[in-house]
């Protein structure tokens, strides 16, 4: 696997770490230390995908994000203190595949970059064999017919009951279904209680499917009312 | 050019359209009058009198009266004189005890002694006949009781008496006998009598001459008669109708008129259809003397009046004014109904002319009704019930008349004769028929066109709909009962003085036969008399007007002054509206708008203050906003310069722990490393957090939810942590539904928050206890645990970086109370602790949301009934 990460940001020691991790991963890394620099190593160079600073001199992260857009198609993780949702939602609009608040985890970081570069390169052409058997939501996909849940075009290893929870919500995105109907639904008989047992199944799906269980993209919790599949 | 004319069409059409109506109304009444009359006889003397029913009852009368002078008996008569129109002035002839009567005046002149003085005050206190409301009866019963009376005194004072009281009231009596066996009163009356030359007469008795007017004849009074012809002695011309009774010796009548003789008798037989009543008819019986009469009489074609000024009188006197009057009314009553006609032709024209141009007319209503619109109701209510008030007086008297008219007929003036007056009359209650029915139309008009337009802005002052507050609608409620009670007395007080007028002319009226108007002030006082009130109280006429005048000027003036205070208090109230309305906003938080009230509103201190009060408030509001942002922007700020780092302490500290071959102890300090790196980062996060949120920038979304399923949900994802403890958790959850309005994710830091605590600082192996109550329409959540350290009572938990243990050696950051505190208070929550010795209570409630049902927040989509409100605050 020797595909090639841009990493930019003003911190020299941040690129510094974050090149080190990717390369024991066995990536290869190419440094920029602001936004007119990565434009030029990006016109020099081949990468396969961007770790990019918001806030950097010259040419800031989304600037330099959406000149990169005009052009270039490839996967583009923006690393940004701003936890707000607001900044999350600028960046994620204006052309970032993925968004990483500092301070970050390096293994989610790891993990993010891994997702990102798989489904750009080997499911980037796939989307022509989308069939109706076939539910995609953002990095998951279930196939009706074999009763399997792929991420990143990986299959999921899943119990039959979280197959069971997975195929109701993967049918039924975006929609808020209580605990008690998740239960009479995969269980097939009325529930006594059932938040605990819904929820031990929902954790262990989360920690198979998600990036960071922590901070679910996928299955969330809508407080005081039930949970969803989140449309991607 | 094409205005002016389309104006002058209008006005020309309204004009017509009015004097149109006005002269129909007007003639209406005299015309009906009339055409009453068609049918009574009235009529036939329009053009000769003498064809009049009249003429015909006073010839007969007046043949009675001569063969009562032939034959020297007793005359019973009705109006007896023919010497004059007005029978109060002169009187003759004899009265029944034989004493001559005169004039009133010459009585008093000759009224030298005493008795004669006590006979005139005697008389002169004898009541009139107002007093016995005209019941004629009772009248002359007490007339003849105060005769003996006065018989009596008379003798008493050894007068002979020579006075009574036909002297006094002669021109109320109809009765009067007279005896004309008493020549020398006979020669008096007769002398009187023939003054009247429009009645030319001779009476010869047993072929003797007794007395005549006629010329040639006069003279030979006394000798006999040859049979001679006296209508040859007059000029026919002059004298155009003549009447002989037994001239033939046959007891009956011949009458000429105009060279023809008239059939007198018609069949024979007198009956109420016949048009003499002399005698002749086969059923009318006649004294035995009265055949040895022999009567003579010639009317005047043209009578005139015979003016006399006696020698020892002081008066002149009129003679034959019953026939000059009979001539001058019919001819008045034709010339009437000629102008009455063309009247009501005019009337009609213009009436017709006003329909071809009614177009032209609208305009003119119209603008009339503009006019009208743009007076405000109440002048207009006024000025209708001063004019009701004055026209119901004024009219009264002659549309009573017309009321006395319909209910006795036309008729009922045929003998009074007094045709001018009459009509005169009726010609006025026409006018005010036509005042009331103006009035009636203009009240209408203004109701039809302005009804909706309509500006009463005293009235409006007493609306109290539009107000929002009790107490502006208390404040005009107040006196809205003084004024509606003022208004009522003055609209009584109306209709009193209306009554009232109405009832006095009605009694005059009644009293005068519909007559006189000269009679006000004794009915004024006859009235009084008959309330009781003294008599000297009254003052007359005057007084009684003044005083309803007074009366109402003082409750006129009365109202207006309520009116005036009504309308300040109505401003009042507007203006404490509008204070409590500003008051309201303020207290939602609207500052920058100030309250202007009118310039010399009662409440100028108070706008004043609070305007001030807002202004301070608003000032101290925005340094609070500006420095709370300021602090935001500096926690920003400061975290994030510290995230930067921190990002690489823990990328480097992983670096680090993915090294190999390290020596064992330094592997733990990378692992320490690691750890705290990890809580700093929760610290950075909970103090961003908790600034946003107490400087209310923190963006909430509130919905319906289930308090009691996000406790549940709650519990189940911290299940791991709270199995992994040595603590107990005891829940006490319902499983009904408890909706709230709040936002689940922020409620959910709070109860993680909370729980954490209990988790972290409970002692060892204790429990836990988590419950959810409904207490007054709120929802009571409550986690209770047994600190493992000693509390100290004073101290606030919520405050930021505040702890049980002081040390700050533990895990947490100090700040989950302070931030579940604000996430309550920002979704409308109340948090509070309560320590107990070692018992620390976190209660946490929420007004229940009524709105919400199970079935609402249950599928998350709350479509119809609460509404899911998102509130995003600008970061």
């Amino acid at each position: 696997m020797d595909a090639c990460v841009l990493v930019v940001d003003d911190d020299r020691e941040i690129v510094r770490a974050i090149a080190l991790l990717l390369e024991k991963e066995g990536y290869r890394v190419l440094k920029a230390y602001d936004g007119m620099e990565a434009l030029r190593i990006l016109a020099e160079a081949e990468v396969q995908l961007i770790i990019m600073d918001v806030m950097m001199p010259k040419l800031d992260g989304l600037s330099a994000m959406m000149k990169i857009r005009e052009r270039k198609n490839l996967p583009i993780i923006v690393l940004s203190a701003k936890t707000e949702d607001t900044d999350k939602i600028l960046g994620l609009s204006m052309g970032a595949d993925d968004y990483v608040a500092k301070p970050f985890n390096p293994q989610e970081l790891a993990a993010r970059v891994k997702s990102q570069l798989r489904r750009y390169t080997l499911l980037g052409g796939i989307h022509a064999q989308n069939e109706e058997d076939e539910i995609v939501n953002g990095r998951l996909c279930y196939r009706l017919r074999e009763r399997t849940l792929y991420a990143d075009g990986e299959p999921v290893r899943l119990t039959a009951t979280e197959t069971k929870i997975m195929e109701l919500l993967m049918k039924n995105r975006g929609r808020i279904f209580p605990a008690e109907e998740i239960y009479e639904r995969v269980w097939e008989e009325p529930s006594f209680s059932p938040e605990n047992t819904v929820m031990v199944h929902i954790r262990h799906i989360r920690e198979k499917i998600e990036l960071n269980p922590k901070e679910p993209e996928y299955i969330k919790v809508v407080w005081g009312i039930g949970y969803k599949m989140e449309k991607r | 050019m094409d205005t002016k004319w389309k104006k002058g069409n209008a006005i020309c059409s309204f004009l017509a359209f009015v004097t149109g109506l006005t002269l129909l109304v007007i003639n209406m009444v005299p015309a009906a009058g009339m055409a009453a009359a068609f049918g009574t006889g009235i009529f036939e003397g329009q053009q000769d009198y003498q064809e009049s029913e009249e003429f015909r009852y006073l010839i007969g009368e007046r043949l009675s009266e001569l063969m009562g002078v032939a034959t020297g008996g007793k005359a019973y008569s009705g109006y007896f004189s023919d010497s004059t129109g007005e029978p109060s002035e002169v009187r003759i002839g004899e009265a029944q005890n034989g004493a001559p009567l005169a004039q009133e005046e010459t009585v008093v002149e000759e009224s030298a002694d005493y008795a004669d003085a006590i006979a005139a005050d005697f008389w002169s206190n004898v009541e009139g006949p107002e007093a016995f409301d005209g019941n004629w009866d009772d009248y002359q019963a007490y007339l003849a009781e105060q005769q003996a009376y006065y018989d009596e005194m008379m003798a008493e004072y050894g007068s002979d008496g020579t006075y009574d009281y036909t002297g006094y009231y002669g021109g109320y009596s109809d009765y009067y006998n007279y005896n004309f066996g008493d020549e020398e009163s006979r020669d008096a009356y007769m002398a009187d009598v023939a003054q009247n030359k429009n009645l030319r007469y001779a009476v010869i008795y047993q072929n003797k001459l007794l007395y005549s007017n006629i010329e040639g004849f006069a003279e030979s009074a006394g000798e006999e008669w040859k049979g001679e012809d006296f209508a040859e002695a007059l000029d026919e011309a002059a004298y155009n109708f003549t009447l002989w009774y037994n001239r033939a010796g046959d007891g009956k009548v011949q009458i000429v008129k105009d060279g023809h003789e008239e059939n007198v008798y018609g069949d024979g037989i007198y009956s109420d259809a016949s048009r003499w009543r002399v005698p002749g008819y086969a059923n009318f019986t006649i004294g035995e003397s009265c055949k040895d009469a022999v009567i003579f009489l010639a009317a005047a074609r043209y009578p005139q009046l015979y003016l006399v000024r006696k020698d020892g009188t002081s008066s002149i006197t009129k003679y034959g004014g019953s026939l000059y009057r009979m001539r001058w009314n019919a001819l008045y009553l034709s010339r009437a109904a000629e102008k009455i006609t063309i009247f009501m032709t005019a009337g009609l024209i213009l009436l017709a002319i006003a329909f071809l141009m009614r177009k032209s007319r609208r305009r003119a209503v119209e603008w009339i009704a503009g006019v009208f619109g743009k007076v405000c109701l109440e002048i207009k209510l006024l000025l209708l019930l001063v004019m009701i008030v004055l026209f119901v007086g004024m009219s009264a008297g002659a549309l009573g008349q017309l009321g006395w008219w319909l209910r006795n007929g036309f008729s009922y003036y045929n003998w009074s004769g007094d045709y001018i007056h009459e009509m005169k009359r009726l010609i006025k209650a026409g006018g005010y028929l036509a005042i009331w029915f103006w009035l009636v139309c203009l009240v209408v008009l203004d109701w039809r066109m302005n009804r909706k337009r309509q500006k009463t802005p005293l009235f409006d002052l007493l609306k109290v709909k539009d107000f929002k507050y009790p107490i502006q609608k208390r404040l005009v409620r107040r006196q809205r009962l003084t004024l509606i009670a003022e208004l009522s007395l003055i609209v009584l007080f109306a209709v009193g003085v209306c009554v009232l007028w109405l009832l006095t002319e009605e009694y005059m009226n009644y009293l005068t036969g519909g007559y006189s108007y000269s009679y006000t002030y004794d009915v004024y006082e006859a009235m009084a008399e008959d309330l009781g009130y003294p008599l000297e109280l009254v003052g007359g006429h005057m007084a009684w007007m003044l005083m309803p005048c007074v009366v109402f000027a003082a409750l006129f003036g009365f109202t207006m002054i309520t009116f005036c205070s009504l309308k300040k208090n109505y401003r009042l109230a507007v203006d404490i509206g509008a204070l409590t309305d500003q008051i309201l906003a303020v207290r939602e938080g609207n500052l920058t708008e100030e309250l202007t009230l009118s310039e010399e509103t009662d409440l100028r201190e108070a706008a004043d203050n609070l305007n001030q009060i807002q202004k301070g408030m608003e000032t101290a509001l925005r340094e609070q906003m500006k420095s709370e942002r300021m602090k935001v922007d500096l926690v920003t700020n400061v975290s994030h310069d510290i995230k930067t780092p921190l990002t690489s302490i823990i990328s480097y500290a992983e670096l680090l722990r993915q090294e190999e071959g390290l020596p064992q102890h330094v592997k733990e300090y990378i692992q320490i490393l690691g750890e705290k790196a990890e809580r700093l980062r929760g610290i950075v996060q909970d103090v961003f957090e908790i600034s946003k949120a107490t400087s209310g920038q923190l963006p909430i979304q509130m919905e319906v939810l289930d308090l009691g399923k996000l406790l549940r949900q709650t519990l189940a994802d911290m299940n791991d942590q709270i199995s992994q403890s040595s603590l107990i958790m005891k829940t006490a959850i319902p499983e009904t539904p408890v909706p709230v309005f709040a936002d689940g994710q922020r409620l959910y830091r709070v109860f993680q928050n909370l729980l954490q605590n209990a988790l972290r600082y409970s002692l060892e192996g204790s429990r836990i206890y988590l419950t959810l109550t409904g207490e007054d329409g709120r929802a009571v959540v409550r986690v209770k645990n047994t600190s493992s350290v000693e509390l100290t009572d004073s101290k606030d938990f919520t405050e930021r970086f505040v702890r049980g243990d002081a040390s700050r050696t533990d895990g947490g950051s100090g700040l989950g109370l302070s931030i579940a505190k604000s996430f309550t208070e920002v979704c409308g929550g109340s948090l509070t602790v309560e320590t107990d010795a070692d018992l620390f209570t976190v209660t946490v409630s929420f007004p229940v949301s009524g709105q919400g049902t199970a079935a609402d927040w249950q599928t998350g989509a709350a479509g119809e009934g609460p509404e899911p409100r998102t509130e995003v605050e600008p970061v």
